[in-house]
């Protein structure tokens, strides 16, 4: 970059040198169509000048604009760009001359393929394009210039460094090579779906751009939700160990209040759109109940990874606004790959895999299991015949985790074909993933398949096409809670070896063996747009784009073992359909003024429409259990729902930059939706940009250890409009059933009335700095402040309302932090170098204040699934977590023991008595500081790759259902810690003295663990064939790689020897490690 | 170029307005508040709901039948695991998480649905006066019979302090908005004047209306027997003799209830609306999931393992003579669970898809209501009489009783109403409203004897309300 600025100015330098005389001389001219003899007159009347001309070979009745303002030199300049010519100062004349024209011609290069590259910009020193190249990389242009032979090109390609060529001297045709950027300054950055992007430095906004190779897309992860973890700045891809369940992403912190007792609060995802059409989520039919036991798909599980060319994640309010209402969490932007024109090309990679668990957490064996439950049966008041009598057996040991898992096998194909020529291009590609769960029962199989073509018929008129299909088999008989936690002194065969039958609960293994869940999905997605210019500077272009899901889930529950035993087997049938499109229609202009003012301004309308048609078949008592059709069962109901709904948008952009070094972009957005009510409420939303390069400023221009530095600021609203269908105005749902065979509604129990619920804002303020030093190590540091105003959540309410939560705009909350990426390179020329991306994101949410005093009201209920304790409270983070302090187990008594709020050491009555305002904040469930270490190290052709996660500061809060101090213990398997329990006066234990229907204090810090911890993510080793290998083998690259993940783990909390600690309980479903081999083929 | 934005611009126009069409999508399954009580038709759905949800398993269909008999030692668990209601049954209930918490807002989420009606109804323009009327008075007297559940089992009895100025409910008299559903439970004496004073505005709604259902039996609705009935049962727990006698009296003579013959018992249980029904809740025709009658039926003893859970006591089954109908060997269901033989009730034969409707009012409870206040004002030749009805009824060997002495009547007709009215919700409360200590002898729960008073005659608040609802206390001993 400091090259371009340095140089830029040398070049005026030339100018400056033979007018330095008259320089300072000031002037101002402003004359429109004017002959160039009427411009010299006016120099000359306003200066001391003189002008001396051939009038043979200057034309001077030819008419220019002429409007200037400022010293002499700078007119003269201005004059001889836009009229050709040359000028000489000789005392207080001006020799006038026609400036030399010269054709030049050459041939841009790949350094590394060796091939043409299409599309290289020319540029002469003044900044005018003089040739772009053609399909083979070449290029001609004429050159005008006082001296040809002092003339430089500049070369420049996005996501290559840029050639400055020596001056020409006498040479005619100048050949170039290009290489890889690695600061990726001129990197294009896709800022929404609507525009071609931006290089990277006129980016105002705050944008983390994942190109493919980043997103490291050969990993075993089945989708790139999951991929984009550690890999951009202030994104936080919550850990999920479940395969194929949507993946919680935050970005910049939680963006809406922690959702209390479950129920509807605005999404907290970001919004998703590839390429520019957005991916629905998939909601529940609201018809009835019923389609609450369909298992939803991941939405994005039909996008192949391998078809990935970049993500954008859209942080700040300059960047995403143009989503308006559906921005507030953030925008993802994902673009496919296209095919490049040239030589067709093929590519194959391969790879396969196996998963293993780690940090498995340790259960109680069969005889520990019963010596605990008959110890907990006596402690309750039972006699010890009468405990032994409920205990089961003593001897028996099953290891229910080992008989309903294996080690997971993992396989990958993909192959991809792309090329083009004559302005067509296209890309073919097609994949196929087959997955296991660890867990027996579970797997994922894809194909996937794309085709995208892209052509332009004229300079005016272009087309492109992407197709995409893709199909999902998954099977999800996921009872792996049941069957990991069933007590361990059951058998699971009797003596004649059948499946066991136990009371109430399913043998698990006849589930695996005689159950069914199965989804089969077809998603097909596609879009094609043309764009018009109809001028140079003004193009039209339209999109439109569907997308179709037609998903089949079904279920069968066997006569054979208890889960279908009471309706003698139970058959559900969900058929899901969606269809939804999306059309914009938009004009783009784009026009530089007098070579300093540049002005893009984007408008455009959007329509989008989608309906869900859902339909249930369910049927049960079925007298022969291999044949699972709905014919086949005596009772035999069906259901249905639709939902359909619309919106239709306004948006604008406007973008302006003075001399590529100020910058200022606004966006606009306004949205009509008819989830928002009769009323139609229009939710507007905008934002204002502002970038300064400072490094282009003369006083910075020749610094050579700052070489770029860049200032960025922007602010602005975005909306939340994912609440649900008409959230407010309290609903009656028809779907309860009947009575006496006539239609019964009742008041929905999710959408009690608010008539005061209004829209949720998000104002969001982003500064930014980027400065790069030595070329060499870029910074970029964000410093974000987002207020999200009148936040929509569901609130405890009393249950005496008739409602146990209540949507509302509860207050005001605040996400502040920083996101900081280093990037650098080490020994960029020696053979072996070690490139490193480190990663941080600071995080601070805080509720600023209630409204309506709801905070001493609703603050929350002890949550009774116990994965989280939420209380959300004036002053402080919404992911806090709330509870009372442990205070071990008194050794007298063997009960739990707790600090009062005086600090008075209590019992679990009395704590209990205090109310929820009395609580103390425990921890945070989310981390202070999260982010990545990413390196890669080249070596001849073996490259490395690295990822290092961390995450500072989390707490976690045990699950009690498993885990905690034997609260279940009579009906399942429970951690290895309670054997440490207390048993007899004097004993000084972990674990309280073990009891049946024992109420637990579950909020209390006794269960609070601290999460932080660095993770050793994932290693990759790689190895390129040597190129004259590849040749002789008639390839163009092969490269084969290692790939672990998961592989270590530090966590700041130590499990205690023998026991689990924070490492084996994080997950409820074990971790696992995978390692794959595979190789890439290009051809 | 002019031109040309014209045009684009006159296109943009047509597009824009062809397209705010598309914005015109109504909710498919769900309709608003407003627009469900626009029209009576759509109003009529509503309270065709709020019967519907009478049928709940933590209500009528389940826990507010099994909870007073399970509690007052009518039943115990055949099985060991996953058994419903083990919480009460040991009088372990937490506030957290007790499976009776379901039952609490199970009821307040009904009285919303009857408020709406209630407050919804007289304003909507269609449909005759008679007949939302008539909505209105089936809703109030519903509203009254859902207060008075919640007074029985959240709520020490109406006697328990002389004046009944201990803590009762919260009262629900109208759709509560967010802003208003701070408050405070009244005094039980006060809740007891809401529930009568509801009953007595429903049967006079009744004068002036007309039927508004007409599918099922018009046992299946709220009708003036049946507040008549529910007056009868409110006043008994209240003590007002002369009411609860008057009202009994009046249902009794109606002539429209039939007591079950000898013969007809056992088999009237297995059908719907029979003479003895003054109100039953129907089954849904497509039902298909657990219902009351999965807890005894021994048809699918099998294959269901989680169903047949509550077997009757020793205790129960000791108290019926050899000759009597609704003894262990013809009124009890006889199965071997792990060894042992247990015996399940028939009064609720069969379960999910098959079940039977649930009998909430029958006429011999008015017959052992109006012997119980016919002892009390001194009517003992009433009181001899209804109770050898009931007696003789089952067990025509019996021979007739003729107590003079007031305690031995009244303890007389209470062990007959232990026997008639077994598993239909009453033993516990029977027990808390005569000062009577709790005796389980048949029984697996740590504690299973408590002397009057106690606190865990009456369940826990649920925390999650007492937790967001400063005015709330919770039921002291929680």
């Amino acid at each position: 970059m400091r090259n371009r600025a340095y140089q830029f100015a040398q070049v005026l330098g030339l100018y400056f040198l033979f007018i330095q005389a008259v320089h300072a001389q000031q002037l101002s001219v402003k004359l429109n169509k004017a002959t160039l003899f009427e411009i010299f007159t006016a120099i000359e009347e306003k200066s001391s000048v003189q002008f001396n001309y051939d009038s043979g070979e200057i034309n001077l009745r030819k008419r220019y604009d002429f409007v200037y303002k400022g010293n002499i030199s700078g007119a003269l300049n201005d004059l001889a760009n836009t009229a050709e010519l040359t000028f000489r100062l000789e005392g207080n004349r001006i020799l006038v001359r026609a400036a030399a024209r010269r054709l030049v011609s050459g041939v841009v290069t790949d350094k590394e393929s060796g091939e043409g590259i299409p599309g290289v910009s020319v540029r002469l020193l003044n900044g005018k394009v003089l040739a772009i190249t053609d399909l083979y990389g070449k290029f001609s242009g004429v050159i005008t210039a006082n001296e040809p032979g002092r003339t430089q090109l500049d070369f420049r390609m996005i996501g290559m460094k840029p050639v400055l060529s020596s001056p020409l001297g006498d040479r005619n045709v100048i050949n170039v090579t290009l290489e890889p950027d690695f600061q990726q300054m001129d990197e294009v950055v896709v800022t929404n779906a609507y525009s071609n992007g931006t290089p990277r430095e006129e980016v105002v906004g705050s944008i983390s751009q994942i190109t493919a190779k980043q997103l490291q897309v050969n990993r075993p992860i089945e989708s790139f939700d999951k991929m984009m973890e550690g890999l951009a700045a202030g994104v936080y891809v919550e850990p999920n160990t479940q395969l194929g369940t949507p993946v919680k992403i935050n970005i910049r912190g939680q963006g809406t209040l922690t959702a209390i007792g479950g129920g509807r609060t605005t999404s907290t995802q970001p919004l998703f759109v590839v390429d520019g059409i957005p991916v629905q989520e998939q909601n529940r039919g609201d018809a009835t109940g019923i389609f609450n036991n369909e298992t939803l798909l991941n939405p994005i599980a039909g996008i192949n990874p391998q078809d990935i060319a970049s993500i954008s994640v859209l942080k700040d309010a300059s960047a995403s606004t143009i989503y308006g209402a559906n921005a507030a969490n953030g925008v993802i932007i994902i673009t496919t790959k296209s095919g490049q024109a040239g030589k067709t090309a093929t590519n194959i990679s391969y790879s396969s895999g196996v998963s293993t668990f780690t940090n498995r957490m340790k259960l109680l064996t069969g005889p520990q299991y019963y010596e605990l439950k008959r110890e907990a049966l006596m402690n309750s008041g039972f006699t010890e015949s009468q405990a032994e009598a409920q205990s089961g057996s003593s001897t028996k040991n099953t290891d229910w985790l080992a008989l309903t898992n294996r080690n997971a096998r993992y396989n990958n194909i993909n192959a991809d074909v792309s090329g083009g020529k004559d302005g067509l291009t296209y890309r073919f590609s097609s994949g196929y993933r087959n997955q296991q769960a660890s867990s027996i029962g579970n797997n994922l199989q894809q194909i996937n398949l794309s085709l995208k073509v892209n052509n332009a018929i004229s300079k005016k008129l272009k087309f492109g096409i992407t197709l995409s299909p893709s199909m999902l088999i998954k099977n999800g008989l996921d009872n792996y809670s049941n069957n990991a936690y069933l007590p361990p002194n059951l058998d699971p065969y009797d003596s004649d070896g059948n499946y066991t039958q136990f009371l109430g609960i399913a043998n698990p293994l006849a589930v695996l063996a005689q159950n069914e869940d199965r989804n089969n999905a077809l998603t097909f997605t596609g879009n094609a747009n043309l764009h018009y210019a109809v001028t140079p500077d003004f193009t039209i272009s339209g999109t439109i784009g569907a997308n179709y899901l037609q998903s089949r889930q079904v279920t069968y529950l066997s006569a054979k073992n208890a889960t279908g035993a009471t309706l003698n087997g139970r058959l559900r049938i969900f058929d899901r359909q969606t269809l939804g499109w999306l059309g914009y229609l938009q004009g783009n202009y784009t026009k530089t003024f007098s070579e300093k003012h540049q002005l893009n301004i984007l408008a455009g309308y959007e329509a989008q429409d989608q309906k869900t048609v859902l339909l249930a078949g369910l049927g049960s008592g079925f007298s022969y259990d291999r044949i699972r059709e709905l014919s086949q069962a005596a009772n035999q109901s069906t259901s249905s729902s639709t939902q359909e709904d619309a919106t239709l948008s306004y948006y604008g952009q406007a973008n302006y930059d003075f001399e590529k070094k100020y910058f200022l972009t606004t966006s606009l957005r306004a949205d009509q939706s008819s989830l928002f009510g009769d009323d139609r409420n229009l939710a507007l939303n905008s934002a204002v940009g502002l970038g300064w390069i400072i490094s282009k400023e003369k006083f910075l221009a020749k610094n050579k250890t700052l070489t770029f530095l860049k200032l960025r600021s922007s602010y602005g609203t975005t909306g939340n409009s994912r609440i649900g269908t008409y959230a407010s105005r309290g609903l009656y749902n028809f779907s309860y059933g009947n009575y006496n065979g006539e239609v019964a509604a009742n008041p929905d129990g999710t959408s009690a009335p608010n008539p005061d619920l209004g829209w949720e804002k998000n104002v969001k303020l982003n500064l930014g700095i980027d400065a790069t030093f030595f070329d060499k190590i870029s910074f970029t540091a964000e410093y974000y402040n987002n207020l999200i105003k009148d936040l929509i959540s569901n609130i405890a309410v009393p249950i005496e309302s008739g409602f146990g939560t209540l949507s509302a705009n509860t207050g005001t909350m605040r996400n502040q932090g920083m996101d900081l990426t280093v990037q650098t390179i080490f020994f960029p020329e020696k053979t072996l170098n070690w490139r490193s991306t480190f990663i941080m994101g600071f995080n601070r949410n805080k509720i600023l204040k209630y409204n309506n005093g709801y905070t001493s009201l609703f603050s929350s209920t002890e949550s009774t699934t116990g994965e989280l304790n939420a209380a959300t409270r004036e002053g402080y983070s919404t992911s806090a977590i709330w509870g009372v302090k442990w205070a071990g187990v008194n050794p007298e008594t063997g009960q739990e023991q707790f600090y009062s709020p005086t600090g008075a050491i209590v019992n679990r009555t009395t704590i209990r008595s205090y109310p929820a305002t009395s609580w103390i904040q425990l921890g945070d469930r989310l981390p202070k500081t999260q982010g990545s270490w990413i390196n890669t190290l080249n070596y001849k052709n073996f490259a490395l790759t690295v990822n290092i996660l961390y995450s500072l500061g989390a707490s976690f809060m045990e699950s009690t259902r498993y885990f905690s101090d034997g609260l279940n213990l009579q009906n399942s398997n429970m951690s290895v810690n309670l054997l440490d329990r207390w048993q007899k006066p004097g004993d000084v234990a972990s674990v309280s003295k073990l009891e049946i229907e024992k109420g637990l204090v579950k909020n209390s810090s006794r269960y609070l663990h601290d999460l932080t911890n660095i993770k050793l993510s994932n290693v990759s080793l790689n190895y390129q064939l040597p190129k004259s290998l590849v040749q002789k083998l008639k390839m163009k690259q092969f490269s084969a790689y290692l790939n672990a993940t998961n592989l270590a783990y530090w966590y700041k909390e130590k499990s205690p020897a023998g026991r689990n600690g924070i490492r084996e309980i994080r997950f409820l479903y074990p971790e696992t490690r995978t390692i794959t081999l595979g190789i890439n083929i290009g051809i | 170029m002019k031109n040309l934005i014209h045009y684009i611009l006159l296109t943009l126009t047509l597009l824009f307005s062809a397209c705010q069409s598309l914005l015109d999508k109504e909710p498919q399954n769900k309709i608003s508040l407003e627009e469900t009580f626009q029209d009576f038709e759509s109003a009529k759905v509503a309270m065709t709901g709020a019967y519907l949800s009478l049928f709940q398993t933590s209500y009528l269909n389940g826990y507010r039948m099994l909870y007073p008999d399970l509690a007052g030692g009518n039943i115990k668990y055949a099985q060991t695991s996953n058994i419903a209601l083990n919480d009460a049954y040991f009088f372990q209930a937490n506030p957290d998480e007790g499976q009776m918490n379901s039952t609490y807002s199970t009821l307040y989420e009904i009285l919303n649905s009857l408020n709406n009606v209630i407050t919804y109804v007289p304003n909507i323009t269609n449909g005759t006066e008679k007949t939302r009327n008539r909505l209105v008075a089936e809703a109030t007297a519903l509203r009254a019979m859902v207060h008075f559940d919640l007074l029985l089992l959240y709520a020490q009895p109406f006697n328990f302090t002389t004046d009944a100025s201990h803590p009762g409910i919260v009262l629900n008299l109208k759709p509560v908005l967010i802003n208003e559903s701070v408050r405070a439970r009244s005094a039980v004496a006060v809740c007891y004047d809401t529930v009568i004073k509801d009953l007595t505005e429903s049967l006079a709604l009744f004068e002036n209306s007309s039927a508004v259902f007409s599918a099922g039996s018009t046992k299946n609705y709220i009708n003036p027997s049946s507040v008549k009935a529910l007056l009868a049962r409110v006043y008994l727990n209240k003590g007002d003799w002369q009411q609860a006698y008057h009202y009994a009296d009046e249902v009794i003579k109606s002539g429209s209830y039939k007591l079950y013959s000898n013969a007809e018992y056992v088999n009237a249980w297995a059908q719907k609306n029979t003479s003895e029904a003054i109100f039953e809740i129907s089954v849904p025709s497509n039902f298909s999931g657990g219902s009351l009658g999965s807890y005894y039926d021994i048809a699918t003893a099998n294959s269901s393992p989680t169903s047949l859970q509550m077997a009757a006591t020793n205790d129960i089954l000791a108290l019926y003579s050899e000759t009597d109908i609704r003894n262990s060997s013809r009124f009890y269901a006889s199965q071997m669970i792990r060894g042992t033989n247990y015996q399940f009730c028939k009064k609720y034969p069969t379960g999910a898809a098959s079940a039977t409707g649930i009998k909430v009012l029958r006429i011999s409870e008015m017959y052992l209501i109006r012997a119980e206040a016919a002892t009390e004002l001194g009517n003992f030749s009433q009181a001899n009489l209804d109770l050898n009805t009931i007696i003789q009824r089952a067990d025509p060997k019996a021979v007739a009783e003729n107590l003079s002495d007031k305690q031995t009547l009244i303890n007389r007709i209470l062990l007959e109403r232990r026997k008639e009215l077994n598993n239909e919700g009453f033993l516990l409360f029977d027990i808390s409203r005569r000062k009577q200590d709790l005796t389980r002898n048949d029984c697996t729960a740590p504690t299973c004897s408590f002397k009057y008073p106690s606190n865990y005659f009456v369940l826990p608040l649920p925390a999650a309300t007492v937790l967001v609802n400063p005015l709330l206390s919770q039921n002291p001993g929680y």
